[in-house]
Order: structure tokens, then sequence, then C-alpha cells
């Protein structure tokens, strides 16, 4: 009876627990101190960014898809190009009213959750530190399908690959999930952008033909999308790292303080 | 007759390695003693907000300047002769350049501090406890597995 309530209570103890990462076979997710203003600027750049860069993934992917969704759309990438370049009559005929109007509030309010989330986030991190009895992340976990644990990862080897074809580095960096929906967005860019002929015929010098390959509509959205992944791809690297730090100190200290070093300083009365 | 012997890491796999080893060949858990150091920081606030942030990234600036460029040399290399991919490269590569030096001339006081912690440094101590005949034996350990440097005390 009584092993039974210690038992209940210690669960109860454990549901109170925030944790900073959790680590399961086939994927990882954390969290770590973040400005609000970086997150929202992603958001700007990209609604639902900023909600990928926290580790919300899922409403993250259901931001980025209504993007690519409604933008298109509305053909707004083609309307800022148009206006960009002077063409404001135009820009104002190309434009779906119809759906720019879901738009605007869309993308006011996900830059606001995203500011909103960053901050309380930063919180939880505190609360996180303070409760020294937290578990933290398992360094060891296996499935029959995955392995996963807890290394340094280099920094400046996934932002080099990363610049390549920037979601191939989530596998060196064991996030399974993170791959996937980043594998979707960027399967669906590389198609309808062309831009992998575009820089070939650009590179060979045949301007013209690169240029008729290429659409505002669809060529607008990969700076964001490019510089967003790389960029995400060294925040995770650096929080994988600090995790890894912050797990093996917790490890030490708890395993191996236990001795005393009295003998290092009472040799004399020996 | 028994002998301390000291040894600085970084954190790293080969720290566990090594202390698993120094295990198996019977040295007690109570002789063995790892302290982990806290990272230098100028005030409390500072220390926890680097401990939290994963490291201040040195990048943050050419990631927003870049990405601004880039998404500019895009749209208006549709008009330019050498059309929007290189424009965009050409974009791209400016703006990491002139991030890097925005971050360069904001951190400036900082920078010199940040150089020194990037390099290898002993993140934590290792004592252990061993007696005089396996001093040579865990020495060997200790070095084989990325110690930055030992000392020893009779």
């Amino acid at each position: 009876m009584l092993l039974l309530i210690t038992s209940r209570r210690n669960d109860k103890h454990n549901l109170r627990q925030r944790k900073m990462a959790t680590q399961k076979s086939c994927t990882t997710n954390a969290i770590s101190y973040k400005n609000p203003l970086l997150v929202a600027f992603w958001s700007l750049a990209f609604p639902g960014f900023g909600h990928f860069l926290l580790g919300s993934h899922l409403f993250g992917v259901v931001l980025v898809i209504f993007e690519f969704w409604i933008n298109s759309l509305s053909s707004l990438n083609t309307a800022i190009y148009l206006s960009m370049v002077g063409d404001f009559e135009l820009a104002k005929d190309i434009i779906e009213i119809k759906y720019f109007y879901v738009y605007i509030p869309l993308y006011i309010f996900t830059i606001w959750d995203s500011y909103r989330r960053a901050q309380e986030m930063n919180q939880e991190i505190q609360l996180s530190i303070l409760n020294k009895e937290n578990d933290l992340v398992t360094p060891f976990s296996m499935s029959i399908l995955e392995v996963n644990y807890l290394r340094k990862k280099n920094p400046f080897t996934a932002v080099f690959w990363s610049f390549f074809l920037p979601p191939m580095v989530y596998i060196y960096l064991h996030r399974f999930i993170t791959l996937v929906f980043s594998a979707i967005w960027w399967g669906a860019l590389l198609y309808y952008t062309n831009i992998t002929e575009a820089t070939y015929y650009s590179l060979i010098g045949e301007f013209e033909k690169s240029r008729e390959l290429l659409d505002p509509q669809w060529v607008l959205f990969l700076p964001s999308v490019y510089m967003f992944t790389i960029f995400d791809v060294h925040t995770k690297t650096m929080e994988n790292n600090k995790l890894y730090e912050i797990e093996l100190r917790k490890y030490l200290k708890d395993s191996y303080q236990n001795g005393d070093m009295d003998s290092l300083y009472f040799k004399q009365q020996r | 007759m028994s002998m301390h012997i000291i040894a600085s890491f970084e954190y790293s796999p080969f720290l566990e390695v090594t202390i698993k080893k120094l295990e198996e060949k019977e040295i007690k858990k109570e002789n063995i003693i790892a302290l982990p150091l806290d990272k230098r920081a100028e005030t409390k606030h500072v220390q926890e907000s680097i401990d939290l942030s994963a490291g201040k990234s040195r990048m943050d600036y050419a990631f927003i300047i870049g990405l601004i460029l880039m998404l500019l040399g895009t749209i208006y290399g549709f008009q330019l002769t050498w059309g929007p991919v290189i424009w965009g490269l050409i974009g791209l590569v400016a703006g990491v350049a002139v991030g890097m030096t925005v971050e360069q001339f904001s951190n400036r006081h900082r920078r010199g501090k940040r150089k020194r912690l990037n390099q290898k440094t002993a993140e934590v101590f290792l004592a252990v406890k061993v007696p005089l005949e396996q001093k040579e034996m865990v020495e060997k350990i200790l070095l084989e597995n990325g110690a930055l440097g030992i000392g020893h005390l009779n």
C-alpha cells in the first residue's frame, strides 16, 4: 500500500516536470532560449517558420502549407514582384482579393503568436533550469526502426552541407519529423520553381532561357525557405551540443561527486 | 599507499569512456570525482541566458541580411541581364558578408573574450585516487582518451 502511494506521488511529481528536450528513437525535439524578435522575424519572412524554430512543428507545418496555398491562390508573390519593379497597375489587377483578405489576418496573427510563444517558452526554460529535480534528456534510445543517441555535432559541417540541399542535413541531426516536413515543401519548390535547370542555364550564360523557366510567384518563396532551413539547421545543431553538455554535466554531478578529496589536504597529519 | 591523478577534459563521449574504463580496472566509484566547471560569464543573468541559448550564435545577422538581399537580388534580377539566379546568389553572398561585418562590429567589446572561449578549453576536471602501482596504467588510459592535461600528487 505504502509502495503504491509513493509510486503515485512520484508520478505526480513527474507530471510537474518541464523538460527541455525529448528524445525518441527516430527524432529529437528541444527548446532553447530564443530572442522573441528573431522568432517574429522568421514568421514575417515566412509564416510558420517561427513556430518551426520553436519546436512547434505541427502548427508550423500547417501555417507553412497555408502560406504556400493562399499565397499561390491570391498571386501575392507576383503582386509583390510587380510592385517592387514599379508596375503598380498590373499588381492591382493580378491580386485575387477573395484570398488576399484571408491571408492578411492569418499573417499578422502568425507573427504575434510566434512572438508570444517565444516569450512564454523562455519563461518555461527558466523554470526548467531552476527545478533541479528535473530529469533531462535520455542520451540513448532505440526502437525496432531507429537508434538515436546524443552526441556533439559540428555546426560548420551542418551548415556546409545545407548550402547544397538544405533538408538533408536533418538526417545528420537525426530529426525524422523535421526532415519529412521540410522535404514536403522542398520537393514542391524544386518542382515548381525549375530552379535547378534555371541555375544550369544561368551558369552556362543563357540568361534568357533561364528567365523563361522562372515564375516570380514561385521563385519568391525560395530565398526565405533556403535561408530559413540553413538557419534552422545551425540553431538545432547548437541546441543539440548544449543539450549534450547539460546532460553529461548532470550525470557527472549525480554519479561522480560522492567521494572526498580530504587526503589531498591532510597529508602532513597522517 | 595511494596517489591522486587530476586530468582536464572537454565534454565528450571520450570522458564517459575514460570513466568506464577506469571502473573496469577496479577503481572504485568513490575514488573518482568529476567536477564540471560552470562557464565563465560576466553576470549571473548573462550566465543563465547563455546557458539556455545554446551558445550565442554569431550568424543571426548574416542569415537575416542574407535573406533580405537575396530576395531583392531575385526580384530585380528579373529586370537585369544576368537574371534572378545569379543576382539572387550575389545578394546572398553580399548579405552574408554584410551580416558578418555587422555582427563583428556590434560585438566588438566581446570579441576578444569570445575568441578565447572558442578554443579548446578544460570543461571538466577528473580526479582519480589510485594505488601507486596503478599510476602508469591510469595515466595511459587518461591520455589515450583525450585528456587535455594531467597532473599528479603523491
